[in-house]
């Protein structure tokens, strides 16, 4: 069978800190209409559920990455049009000082 | 575990409130919910005693709870780790209320702590079993009784036993 191109590659580079390299290619591979299929489910609390840990997994993912992009020498004003809001709001944000 | 020496703790309802916050924000949420609340009020040892769940095993349920919705979505095996928790002050000060970054409360978690502070004569203390009991009232889908379902705790029970150690108190659903 023929191995997408994007797996390929993410056997090999892998997201920094965030994804499994087993999980990696589970994502890549992902049929949509698989997908699609999956969302429809008939349970809507699970459904639900599902929504909001995309989300959760949304924030870890963000964060997780904003505080590499820091690592690197990234500004705020940089994070913060990667995000798409303002310096000041990456930066009240992800700010780790701010605890 | 056992509830003999339960000796409630009267907190500023805030401390609670933030601490629900930064169990939203180590999970990744954008608003704090009951579930958080729950979290926030497992802090107290005789709290853990009372629902016989330590606050590691709730944590474990909630991400299990996660693993099994995003397996719905046949998305399974992912591993984001949980992001690291901000010490909360256990009596907070204005400066820590009023920061920016605090993640505001869904409604029902809002209703939890207000329900809960008005028996009481002073409107911002509150004892942990008197929110307790406020959670014990709430109802699937709600995450807060979603979460104590999958801990197996059992409502009933645990109403016993809030009632068996606050017998004087003013808890909601007392006879």
């Amino acid at each position: 069978m023929r191995v997408p191109v994007l797996a390929r590659l993410a056997r090999h580079r892998c997201q920094f800190r965030l994804t499994q390299r087993g999980c990696q290619s589970k994502l890549t591979r992902m049929n949509i209409e698989e997908f699609s299929a999956n969302v429809s489910s008939d349970d809507p609390a699970l459904g639900i559920r599902a929504a909001l840990a995309l989300h959760r997994l949304a924030e870890r993912v963000e964060t997780s990455h904003v505080a590499f992009a820091r690592e690197k020498g990234w500004s705020w004003q940089q994070v913060g049009d990667a995000l798409g809001v303002t310096r000041q709001s990456a930066h009240t944000k992800h700010n780790k000082e701010s605890s | 575990m056992t509830t003999e020496h339960f000796a409630p703790e009267t907190l500023h309802v805030w401390a609670i409130s933030l601490r629900a916050g930064e169990e939203a924000r180590r999970r990744g949420d954008r608003r704090t919910s009951t579930e958080h609340v729950v979290l926030a009020l497992m802090e107290d040892p005789s709290i853990e005693a009372v629902l016989g769940v330590s606050l590691q095993q709730a944590r474990q349920a909630l991400a299990a709870l996660d693993n099994e919705a995003l397996g719905s979505l046949g998305m399974s095996g992912i591993d984001v780790p949980s992001l690291p928790m901000r010490t909360v002050p256990k009596r907070p000060k204005l400066r820590d209320i009023a920061k920016k970054d605090r993640l505001r409360m869904t409604p029902a978690a809002k209703k939890v702590l207000v329900e809960s502070v008005k028996p009481n004569h002073q409107k911002l203390q509150v004892t942990t079993p008197q929110v307790l009991a406020q959670i014990l009232t709430l109802q699937p889908p709600d995450p807060a009784a979603v979460l104590l379902g999958a801990l197996g705790v059992k409502t009933l029970e645990v109403r016993r036993r809030l009632d068996a150690v606050t017998p004087d108190s003013t808890l909601p659903g007392s006879e």
